[in-house]
């Protein structure tokens, strides 16, 4: 196969191709040049925004000006009250009164709530628990043959 | 709304509508007693169930919130397709509920497991 050349003239592949085959050699070599220059200059940019930067926070480092008064001394121990202790102390004492109304409520998991209200019998006869009260012998036995079921708690 | 305070009347409704569906699936009747048990619980739940109009076709799940007992009871009939394993399936998914405090919610969900359990095997081919 020929490959196509540089040459500016022959820019299509010579021999075997049906067609028209093209190379993109000559763009790829143009976009390598101008690489270069593009990165050279991101670079530069890159640095005079530093120097800009660091040039401008040269008055932060700046002493005390005289006139100002001198501040007082902080020991470790107030360092360590005002930073640390008092937000721990706030932080409990917030904490205890978000707890306060279920504590003095008593709000736990007993083993077993009372049913406050009423039976429900969903699907029941009309009479209620009555009707279970009246079950006879007879009727218990007719019904218990080949029963069912299962039991839990929880 | 806690465990012991009975029931609203929108979980009373979602209830008695899970019973409908679950009656229409499989064609059996379900009942649902809530409240504290007068005896023991089993012997109680069986007294229950003989008082409904047809206990050999009925489902009878007792719970007494108080005591933390839960019994359900098939029916003779009932039983030909709803085995008792399948029950105790049913009765571990409302046990989970009721052990979370969702009362209205374990009932609803038991109900719609027994009745999926109970419900016959369409037949496709008839002979």
């Amino acid at each position: 196969m020929t490959e196509a050349t540089d040459s500016g003239h022959r820019l299509q592949a010579g021999s075997r191709y049906p067609s028209c085959v093209m190379t993109h050699r000559r763009d790829l070599v143009n976009r390598r040049q101008l690489r270069g220059p593009i990165r050279a200059g991101i670079v530069a940019a890159a640095l005079g925004v530093l120097a800009v930067v660091l040039m401008s926070s040269g008055p932060a480092m700046a002493d005390t000006p005289a006139a100002w008064e001198t501040p007082p001394h902080v020991s470790g121990l107030q360092f360590l009250i005002v930073l640390f202790l008092i937000p721990l102390g706030l932080a409990v004492v917030i904490g205890v009164l978000a707890a306060l109304p279920s504590l003095i409520s008593g709000d736990k998991k007993p083993s077993g709530q009372a049913w406050r209200t009423e039976s429900e019998w969903f699907g029941g006869p009309r009479k209620g628990v009555e009707a279970a009260d009246a079950v006879t012998t007879q009727q218990l036995d007719a019904a218990g043959e080949d029963r069912g079921g299962a039991s839990a708690r929880w | 709304m806690p465990a012991g305070d009975g029931f609203t009347s929108d979980q009373k409704y979602d209830i008695d509508k899970a019973i409908r569906a679950s009656e229409t699936v499989c064609r059996y009747e379900f009942s649902v007693f809530v409240g504290t048990a007068e005896m023991e619980s089993h012997p109680f739940a069986q007294r229950l169930h003989a008082a409904l109009v047809a206990p050999s076709r009925s489902v009878l799940i007792m719970v007494d919130p108080t005591s933390r007992i839960l019994e359900i009871v098939t029916g003779s009939d009932v039983r030909r397709d709803l085995d008792d394993v399948s029950v105790r399936l049913a009765a571990v998914a409302m046990q989970s509920a009721f052990a979370e405090g969702d009362l209205a919610g374990g009932i609803i969900r038991g109900v719609s497991m027994l009745a999926e359990a109970a419900r016959k095997p369409q037949t496709l081919h008839a002979e």
